[in-house]
């Protein structure tokens, strides 16, 4: 019996090979940029073709779970992998590395440095700003590394784990860590630039959104605020039914976002008086995406199902079901492109007019 | 339904962390306590079967020598001396099978509060019914040395598990006349901890302190309630010794 009980309790901890965070996806110049756990992939944006891998070998290395990219320079991935040691199994080693991407560099996908200095997870990926990456960690600490060298520039330490990616505008960087806090830092030095920073009622898990002088962030108080961008003040504040994980999105008339519920609402941008909700049958953690001509709201379901929602009225006009957890969303141009955790099908791509899929990339295959 | 028998701990824990101090290890020791003592009576009847399987096992290796080769006379013996003594063949086990959602529920929603990645996290949301615990997320689990949500980095509690588990299972173990049950019981004694230290090891250090407050219970458990259980075997000493006596005098 109680052999029974140690071996339920070894499997409801492992269960095979499961992702501790969830995969990152970024799209640059018709290339998509995928850390899918084993490898690092390079998918042509319009037929899905795979271009390379990092590592080459078939069995891989990491597990890699995010991904920023530096326009035509580099591309920041980060892993968690085994520590060598006598009891290696029990810890491990967060990697942040620089690939490059040149697609005429004969030695494929060279590692430009390594940083292994954070002690957290990474569970989004890093904002780049000239010359530096700005990425948090689940150590709390937000880290600002040299894009050529990685040699750190500067850390800032808060009060709780940051799973947010940060937000560069300018010379500011917006962090968000589930200390609650949501801080305003230059992005030269790390130096707080608010008087305080901005405090909801619960933890702050998404990265801001700015548009018009006003920063949109949700938080685990079941609210989204918009705030002024000069100095973290209060401007309006809407409530949900949930924690708001994901980052807003706005078409400058309306501010988007989804509580975890799967409620999606719409509020007016300037003053937060509600517009439209509506609800999807399934968890949300990432932010709604629009389409290109802001027609169509796209909001992943952490089940795998992608549903898309006229921006007008908030009705469901298409629903792609899917298996395995959305662990990101990216719209660019037409299509919408996800990457998926617990599933076969690891990347898609799909048209955000109609939720038809355009492409799919199997890790099976 | 699962889920919401789960909520009912994550909720009581988060009050509990919420009014005394905020410290996860605190909430964790006090649910597991709590938990504990709601299984008590089971365990009682477990344990009390159990002694009274062990006081008929000299009987029952004599109905199995005399009816060695008729299965079916020795399974209705067998019925007929559990009848007399009292003892329902079931009453073992029934009252771990009863324990163990409660058991399970505690140990899931241990790790469901340390959520230490981001998906446990998001399955958090759907169990907290009370919108001002929500605040409290994500809890601090600092302690000493400790970060509750990730393995011991020094090893301390997993010695700790491995130690209590291995004291709490040679309390618990009956003694056995028979040798081949001597012998599984003998290696579960040594397999368990080291099972449990693996865990231990290799999990949320949360997860350790549950395992650790829940076999220091068991302990207490058997010093409070101790009774004649290992009589027999202090019997069977005195009876080598005894033998001994005797071969010397002839």
């Amino acid at each position: 019996m109680l052999l029974l009980f140690a071996a339920a309790l070894l499997s409801g901890c492992s269960g095979g090979a499961r992702a501790s965070t969830w995969t990152g996806l970024v799209i640059d110049d018709g290339v998509v940029y995928v850390a899918d756990l084993t490898h690092v992939r390079a998918f042509d944006a319009e037929s899905g073709a795979q271009v390379w891998t990092f590592p080459r070998d078939e069995s891989g290395g990491g597990p890699f779970y995010t991904a920023t990219i530096q326009p035509g320079e580099a591309l920041f991935v980060t892993s968690e992998e085994k520590a060598s040691g006598l009891f290696s199994f029990a810890q491990a080693r967060n990697v942040l590395r620089a690939l490059t991407i040149d697609p005429n560099d004969p030695d494929g996908r060279r590692e430009l440095w390594a940083f292994d200095a954070a002690e957290g997870t990474y569970v989004s990926g890093g904002a780049v700003s000239d010359n530096l990456l700005v990425i948090g960690n689940g150590d709390g600490n937000v880290y600002a590394l040299n894009t050529e060298s990685g040699a750190m520039v500067w850390t800032f330490t808060t009060e709780n784990r940051i799973w947010a990616k940060p937000l560069v505008v300018s010379d500011t960087v917006y962090v968000s860590s589930l200390d609650h806090h949501l801080y305003a830092l230059d992005v030269e030095n790390g130096r707080p630039r608010w008087e305080q920073p901005f405090q909801a009622g619960g933890a702050i898990a998404g990265q801001p959104l700015v548009y018009d002088g006003l920063l949109y962030v949700g938080a685990f108080d079941n609210k989204v605020y918009a705030l002024q961008q000069e100095d973290g003040t209060v401007v309006w504040e809407a409530e949900g039914q949930n924690w708001f994980w994901g980052t807003p999105t706005t078409d400058g008339s309306a501010v988007y976002a989804a509580d975890v519920n799967g409620n999606v609402y719409a509020w007016d941008a300037a003053t937060g008086s509600l517009v439209w909700d509506e609800h999807v049958d399934d968890l949300v953690h990432i932010g709604p995406a629009l389409s290109q001509d802001h027609h169509i709201l796209v909001v992943a379901g952490s089940d795998g199902s992608l549903y898309g929602l006229d921006t007008s009225d908030g009705v469901v006009l298409w629903e792609q079901p899917g298996e395995g957890e959305i662990a990101s969303m990216v719209i660019d141009g037409d299509y919408v492109y996800i990457s998926r955790i617990a599933s076969s099908d690891s990347v898609q791509a799909f048209y955000a007019e109609n939720g038809r899929n355009l492409w799919t990339f199997s890790s099976d295959s | 339904m699962w889920d919401l028998f789960l909520s009912v701990f994550i909720n009581f824990m988060l009050l509990i962390y919420n009014f005394l101090g905020q410290q996860t290890i605190v909430a964790i020791t006090i649910v597991t306590l709590i938990a504990r003592l709601i299984t008590l009576p089971l365990t009682l009847k477990q344990q009390q079967t159990s002694q009274n399987m062990q006081k008929v096992q000299p009987k029952m290796q004599e109905l199995q020598k005399k009816y060695a080769n008729d299965k079916e006379k020795l399974a209705q013996e067998q019925m007929k001396l559990y009848q007399e003594a009292g003892i329902n063949p079931l009453g073992g086990c029934l009252p771990l099978v009863i324990q163990m959602p409660i058991l399970f529920a505690l140990y899931q929603s241990i790790i469901r509060v340390l959520a230490v990645s981001p998906m446990e996290l998001l399955r958090l949301s759907q169990n907290i019914y009370m919108p001002e615990l929500t605040r409290l997320i994500p809890l601090n689990s600092t302690f000493l040395w400790l970060d509750l949500g990730q393995p011991d980095p020094y090893f301390v509690l997993t010695v700790l598990v491995v130690l209590t588990s291995w004291l709490s299972q040679k309390m618990l173990t009956p003694p056995s006349t028979d040798e081949r049950s001597a012998a599984m019981n003998q290696q579960m004694q040594l397999m368990m901890p080291l099972m449990f230290g693996f865990i231990s090891m290799s999990y949320a250090s949360g997860l350790s302190i549950y395992f650790i407050i829940s076999n220091l219970v068991t302990m207490l458990q058997y010093f409070i309630l101790r009774n004649d259980r290992f009589k027999p075997e202090e019997d069977a000493g005195k009876d080598k010794k005894k033998d001994k006596k005797d071969k010397k005098k002839e």
